[in-house]
């Protein structure tokens, strides 16, 4: 399988069986790395095209609309768009992970065919709910998912994904994440949440090690206490305070 | 063109700097945007996904480390990676089509062999002796590398796709990648130097 891995030509199943296989085979290691070295080939072989002139500059006011002076580390404050919610709401709480390339929607029937497949509880310094296996987890999930208010957030980044649903007045929300970046050895990511877009404090409310999951969030107030969530990658373990630039963020909006 | 290394570029950036990220712009945007369009077959998505690319050195430059190999083949895994996705979540909703059909179906198909900055990228490596290493594998091999690597194709879809057994598949693939690395030395170029 190694050739195939090299050339990420290997399905996600795939993929998975042949790294644990790795994670113990040091000589498969090695013919990766050296098959990876013939692959680094391969982008230098395509026709060369040029880009917009602009796409540089559009790059720039990507990162631009991402960062947030204010902050520390810099994070996100990108500007607030309204976002339909999958019903009609007697507000509009969620119009978050605006600007550059995200794209917000609602997706109710993608998050009732996601809790088919359960989840997991996110472990986090007893801010997460034991929800004492997964029928009790599901069973909040489907209670956000009922909720006379309960809203579906979904962003999209290239290669990246987070669907979000939640009731303002909970302190639970239910999040589906795929196709982040390999977090890599060491290394997890950590969601926050912040009262304060402006200012940002943010508070952790979960740690999680994978680049794809789902999880069930629990904050210490109604997420409608909150204006902020992002996505940072930190050490392993998580951190008391982000580290690291996120990689994913955006604004609550309050009912105007 | 300036001289700085690139990991001292990606160094600067992990520390904020952007006018070092308008430099690593500069040097591998045209590769970049180039991979994205051969592999997505739409400009407008190419170009997204170059956008893309460099937000990620943005915002991940600080995890870079020399120990994960050259810059470059670190940048254009990530564009790899992004361009994969995007085919994939395309084959998982057929409704989406980007196909473009002016695009070139091979990399053979359109050469493009004048000298440019971009090589100096490459730390001199002239693209030309890259190309041909490839040319010089035998079609089948060298159809599934491209389909493999371009297509963002799994070597089952692939087998479905030239009716061929799965172990012949991976065997061409195998082949192939020793093969290229063989012609590759032979043209002066050792793989393990990009």
């Amino acid at each position: 399988m190694a050739p195939a891995y090299a050339l990420d030509a290997l399905d996600e199943h795939e993929t998975a069986q042949f790294e644990a296989h790795l994670a113990t085979c040091p000589e498969c290691t090695q013919i990766v790395s050296e098959m990876r070295s013939v692959v680094a080939a391969l982008p230098l072989t395509v026709p060369l095209v040029e880009p917009p002139a602009d796409l540089k500059q559009r790059m720039f006011d990507r990162i631009h609309a991402l960062e947030s002076p204010q902050s520390s580390p810099r994070a996100v404050e990108p500007a607030v768009v309204a976002s339909p919610g999958p019903r009609q709401s007697r507000r509009s709480f969620f119009s978050i992970f605006t600007g550059g390339g995200f794209a917000v929607g609602a997706a109710l029937a993608s998050l009732v065919l996601l809790l088919v497949t359960g989840g997991m509880v996110l472990q986090q310094r007893g801010q997460i709910a034991d929800l004492q296996g997964q029928l009790a987890q599901r069973e909040a999930v489907q209670a956000l998912v009922n909720a006379p208010d309960g809203q579906v957030v979904q962003m999209q980044q290239r290669g990246m994904e987070v669907k979000l649903f939640a009731d303002p007045d909970s302190e639970r929300a239910y999040i589906v994440i795929d196709g982040l970046p390999d977090p890599g050895q060491g290394r997890d990511y950590q969601i926050w949440l912040s009262p304060d877009g402006k200012n940002l404090q943010p508070v952790s409310v979960g740690v999680f090690p994978d680049n794809s999951g789902r999880w069930l969030l629990e904050a210490d107030k109604p997420l409608s206490s909150y204006r902020w969530i992002g996505l940072t990658e930190e050490p392993e373990g998580g951190s008391p305070k982000p580290t690291s630039k996120p990689l994913m963020g955006g604004e609550f909006q309050p009912e105007s | 063109m300036d001289s700085v290394q690139d990991e001292e570029l990606a160094a600067r950036v992990g520390r904020g700097d952007e006018a070092g990220l308008g430099l690593l712009y500069d040097r591998y945007a045209r590769v970049v945007y180039s991979l994205a369009l051969k592999m997505v077959r739409n400009q407008q998505i190419a170009e997204e996904l170059t956008q893309e690319v460099f937000v990620r050195v943005w915002q991940q430059a600080s995890t870079y480390s020399r120990e994960k190999g050259r810059f470059s083949n670190w940048l254009f895994g990530i564009a790899h990676h992004l361009a994969i996705d995007e085919l994939r979540r395309r084959k998982a909703r057929p409704q989406q089509v980007y196909d473009n059909p002016d695009a070139p179906s091979s990399l053979l198909d359109v050469t493009d062999n004048a000298p440019g900055p971009d090589e100096q990228a490459f730390g001199g490596i002239r693209r030309e002796y890259i190309i041909e290493a490839l040319a010089q594998l035998p079609v089948p091999q060298r159809e599934v590398l491209e389909m493999s690597y371009f297509g963002g194709l799994t070597q089952s879809e692939i087998a479905d796709q030239q009716g061929e057994p799965l172990g012949t598949i991976k065997t061409r693939t195998r082949l192939g990648l020793q093969r290229l690395r063989t012609n590759l030395s032979a043209q002066g170029v050792q793989s393990d130097t990009l």
